[in-house]
């Protein structure tokens, strides 16, 4: 018999000891008081962020390193979500890779941009870069985690462009991510599923609002380049959401946990409501680090908390060199 | 030594296998004497063999792994005659397995064909008709399976009729036939294209209808089976005959890639090589023995400490460490290694963990009785279960510390009065209780502060002497405890605000002033003036770090008083438990339901509490213990070694 303790006594304390390193609201408010770019990096390196800064590294670097740094904490089956879970900046980078290659960037133009995977990297980026053609890329990542999802999307290539390239492997890591819960003893695996739910939930709007209303796809595609897997958002809500064209939110959401977003989604599209709705992943994530210490909500937790926050701090950056006012800005994060 | 002599020592080395090996491009007092050795090629080819001889084994069937056990060649192996013994084997075994592998391939077509007319057996209509429908539109072709809800999903509101193979194809993917309208057709498209959908033809040649079609291949599938076991036989027989063979090549050349690979970490300049690598000191006499069998004089031997090591100073090396801890506290490791391994010159933590994890178990979960059922099942597993060993020797030391701690208490399962406390009792002394859980808590934070000061001399760090948890936090953190006790003991001369303000003032002064201090030193050596922000943001930083240090030396002491907390809750469950049986034994048979109650609390208690005691002692251990002097992140001893006569492995 193995005890809880045994299992996340490490990794608990692992979390605990890098969980003050968190901004936070007023971290990231006193970010943004810097008067421009360059000085919010520099203040940056005085704060947890300051490793990745000083190898000039992509502020994502943060969650990945913290990813490492805790993994080790956790045995089979818990590392394996973990590292499913870190993977979506593995996803990331093979996105990236496929634009860079589809339009022909040289790596030193876009180098700076991954985020190094360390030992849970499934592949070397640098040394795929030098594909000519996607389908000698797909063909590269054939032996890859990666590699059944990608042959399956292109035959589609021809037609679709390398975007079904990247919803295949998006779709299919998200996939993964959820079997791997499948690995967790019953508890654990229904405390990941409630937490993953509600990321897949905003997932799933993000998408359908950008499949359905910018692309233009038709409501089968929509439906089918969306996750099946999620807390409030079920089955009948996506259908519901892709059957109309704008998207109906008010009659596809009312009675989930999202109800209260319908009018910002209704006036601004999902980016007007993304802060509010990350804020309830971030809740969440938070209520994880509370109470009871020895599940897996801890590690995953945290990892979701700091994701979260890194996307903050890409908005606050992005914010800084467009000039915004810091109203506007921060009214676009999403710590509570 | 000299660079012709490399292979044989190095083969020594690994046969002794106690040089963890350094990586001479990780050295750099070496950088410019010796190059790195040039492995690639050899390895390519040691691994080429290596491909080979595994693609021969699964071609035979023989298992994956390399046999462990066996003798060490005594020199390289020549991987020509080996290439060549290989490519005969396969010269001799391939007709067979291409045989086998055609018939495999037969029975995968067929198989697949059936699939693919048993998706369409629901229809009922003779498949050449299939080809020519009027009104509908017929898709049929493979998908992945777990894109299979997302279609039915995306397609319930078209109307269509889904016919799906039972078993998926061996590469995932499920073969599905869909009938649709002709005017639902380009939805049911769009649908199919978005999930990966490869159209597959109608089957070609074969007419009537599908289970006319599929007793017929039935029919062909089993005479390819039978002919299949017929091929099996046969490469059985080679398999026989060559697998002791294939099974002391493959070994010899696993070996041959191991040392290849550690060449690769060695150096060499024209003439003389160089090894580098870690070996416990009481291990140094047997490794200079073997290496002086081999060598004799022709060889110079350094013995060096590791901190007289810029590289190791400097952090760019790590030095691996061996834990070696006697049996009964090496059970204790694996709470150790769940932190992170110590790093080299930092305090091995694993006695003095296993000492207060005990004492601590022992203290909340006192009862003579409960603590020798502890050591039985302790003792159970350790005899049944050899996987769960060291499970088994924690479960029995907790059960003797509890045993200790229940003479301690005169609790016998709970009954107090079959034997004389020869301390105290819990429920009636609560107040002593506290105060010794107190205590203990001061003096194991002391030792955290005095083993992060051991650890900052032995590594010369002056920042970690000075720093957070450093000198002076632990003597003011002295200080408090001392003053602390002594008003707790009361009496003339006790410690009143004033005097413990004059006594702390001193210490919390100075780490007040350390950082800003640091700061002007910093500046005068220098010789710039700090920025009046600079001197503001480190002020309020400091103060701020005074007040984190009162209230934390304040509540990780605190946190202590849950060992008499649980000690008094252990009580209280029995309290609890015999209340039910005095309850229950009033009725009638009550005096068997009394004692089933008793058992029954027994049982729960000694599960129930003995899983909250573990857990709050290791998050003591954890939190309040680790967090004051060990950082972890240590590297493990590995040393380099090949198997000997059954010793070790390859």
């Amino acid at each position: 018999m193995r005890l809880d303790v045994a299992r996340y006594g490490a990794v608990n304390a692992r979390v605990r000891s890098l969980l003050p390193g968190l901004l936070g609201r007023s971290g990231l408010e006193g970010l943004y008081s810097f008067p421009s770019g360059p000085a919010m990096r520099e203040a940056l390196r005085h704060t947890a962020y300051g490793a990745d800064m000083d190898r000039q590294a992509h502020v994502r670097a943060r969650v990945v390193g913290a990813g490492l740094a805790i993994r080790r904490f956790l045995q089979v089956p818990e590392r394996t979500l973990v590292d499913c879970y870190l993977r979506h900046h593995e996803v990331e980078n093979l996105k990236l890779l496929v634009r860079s290659v589809s339009g022909a960037e040289r790596w030193s133009e876009v180098a700076g941009r991954f985020v190094p995977l360390g030992e849970i990297a499934s592949f070397d980026p640098h040394g795929l870069a030098s594909c000519h053609e996607l389908p000698a890329l797909v063909q590269a990542l054939a032996r890859s985690p990666y590699g059944p999802a990608l042959q399956g999307a292109l035959p589609r290539l021809a037609d679709a462009g390398p975007f079904v390239l990247e919803v295949a492997a998006e779709l299919d890591h998200y996939e993964r991510l959820w079997d791997a819960t499948a690995g967790l003893r019953a508890r654990d695996a229904v405390r990941a599923r409630a937490l993953l739910g509600l990321l897949y939930d905003v997932l799933n709007l993000s998408w359908i609002a950008r499949h359905r209303g910018e692309l233009g796809l038709s409501p089968e595609e929509a439906l089918n380049y969306s996750l099946r897997q999620g807390r409030w958002v079920t089955s009948e809500v996506r259908r519901r959401l892709v059957e109309e064209q704008p998207v109906n939110w008010g009659a596809a959401l009312t009675g989930t946990a999202y109800d209260r977003f319908v009018p910002e989604l209704q006036q601004g599209g999902f980016e007007a409501a993304a802060p509010g709705l990350l804020q309830i992943v971030g809740r969440a994530a938070r209520a994880e680090l509370r109470g009871y210490p020895f599940h897996i909500g801890v590690p995953l937790g945290f990892l979701m908390l700091l994701d979260l926050e890194v996307r903050d701090v890409e908005v606050l950056m992005t914010c800084k060199q467009l000039e915004r006012p810091a109203g506007e800005a921060l009214g676009q994060v999403s710590a509570p | 030594m000299l660079t012709s002599d490399l292979e044989r020592t190095a083969r020594a080395i690994a046969t002794h296998g106690v040089l963890h090996l350094l990586d001479i491009r990780q050295w750099t007092e070496t950088t410019g004497a010796v190059r790195p050795f040039d492995v690639g090629a050899r390895l390519r080819e040691v691994q080429e063999v290596a491909d080979q001889l595994s693609g021969l084994a699964a071609l035979l069937g023989l298992p994956r792994e390399i046999e462990p056990d066996g003798d060490v060649g005594e020199g390289p192996i020549e991987l020509a005659p080996v290439r060549e013994r290989s490519a005969a084997i396969d010269a001799e075994v391939r007709a067979v397995v291409r045989r086998r592998a055609e018939l495999e391939d037969a029975a995968a077509q067929l198989s697949k064909l059936q699939g693919s007319v048993r998706a369409l057996a629901p229809i009922g209509l003779p498949i050449e008709r299939l080809r020519d429908l009027r009104y509908v539109s017929l898709a049929s072709g493979l998908l992945p399976a777990r894109n299979t809800q997302r279609l039915r999903e995306s397609v319930a509101r078209t109307p269509h009729l889904l016919m799906m193979a039972e078993r998926p194809q061996p590469d995932g993917r499920v073969l599905v036939t869909v009938l649709t309208l002709h005017a639902d057709q380009e939805a049911m498209d769009r649908a199919l294209r978005s999930v990966q959908f490869e159209p597959v033809p109608l089957p070609m040649g074969v007419t009537g209808t599908p289970t006319e079609v599929l007793a017929e291949l039935d029919g062909q599938l089993e005479q390819v089976r039978e002919r299949l076991h017929a091929v099996d036989a046969d490469r059985a027989a080679f398999a026989e005959r060559y697998g002791p063979e294939i099974a002391v090549l493959r070994r010899l050349v696993e070996q041959e890639r191991l040392l290849v690979e550690a060449r690769g970490r060695m150096g060499a300049s024209e003439r003389i090589a160089v090894v580098a690598g870690w070996v416990p000191a009481v291990l140094a006499p047997r490794l200079e023995q073997a290496i002086r069998a081999v060598l004799g004089a022709r060889c110079v031997l350094e013995w060096r400490d590791p901190i007289s090591l810029d590289d190791v100073r400097r952090g760019r090396i790590p030095v691996p460490i061996l834990l070696r801890n006697p049996a009964l506290i090496r059970p204790f490791e694996r709470l150790v290694r769940n932190y992170g391994l110590p790093r080299y010159n930092e305090v091995e933590p694993t006695a003095v963990v296993a000492v207060a994890f005990l004492t601590m178990f022992g203290f909340m979960f006192g009862d003579v009785g409960q603590g020798l059922v502890l050591f039985a099942i302790g003792y159970f597993i350790y005899l049944r279960m050899f996987r769960y060993r060291d499970y088994a020797l924690i479960l029995m030391e907790c059960g003797v510390f509890a045993t200790l701690f229940g003479f301690l208490y005169g609790s016998v399962f709970g009954v107090e009065h079959w034997l004389p406390a020869l301390w105290l009792r819990p429920m009636q002394d609560m107040e002593r209780l506290m105060r010794t859980a107190i205590a203990f808590g001061i003096a194991f934070l002391s030792l955290g502060f005095i083993l992060n000061l051991v650890n900052a001399i032995r590594a010369r760090d002056a920042a970690a002497l000075w720093g957070r948890n450093g000198l002076l936090f632990a003597v003011g953190y002295w200080i408090a405890a001392g003053l602390a006790i002594r008003r707790a003991w009361g009496g003339p001369g006790a410690v009143t605000m004033g005097s413990a303000l004059v006594w702390l003032l001193p210490p919390l002064v100075m780490i007040l002033l350390r950082e800003p201090a640091a700061l002007v030193w910093k500046s005068i050596r220098g010789r710039t003036w700090p920025g009046a922000t600079e001197i503001m943001a480190l002020t309020v930083q400091s103060v701020v770090e005074v007040l984190d240090t009162v209230v934390s030396a304040i509540s990780n002491t605190a946190t202590f008083i849950r060992l008499a907390a649980f000690a008094l809750s252990h009580a209280g469950l029995f309290l609890a438990t015999f209340s039910v049986a005095d309850a229950l034994a009033r009725t009638s048979g009550g005096t068997v339901w009394a004692a089933i109650a008793i058992v029954l609390g027994n049982v729960v208690i000694i599960a129930l509490e003995g899983l909250i005691v573990s857990i709050q002692s290791i998050r003591l251990e954890y939190y309040e213990f680790f967090s004051k002097f060990y950082s972890g992140g240590g590297e493990e001893y590995r040393p380099l070694r090949l198997a000997s006569s059954g010793t070790g492995r390859v």
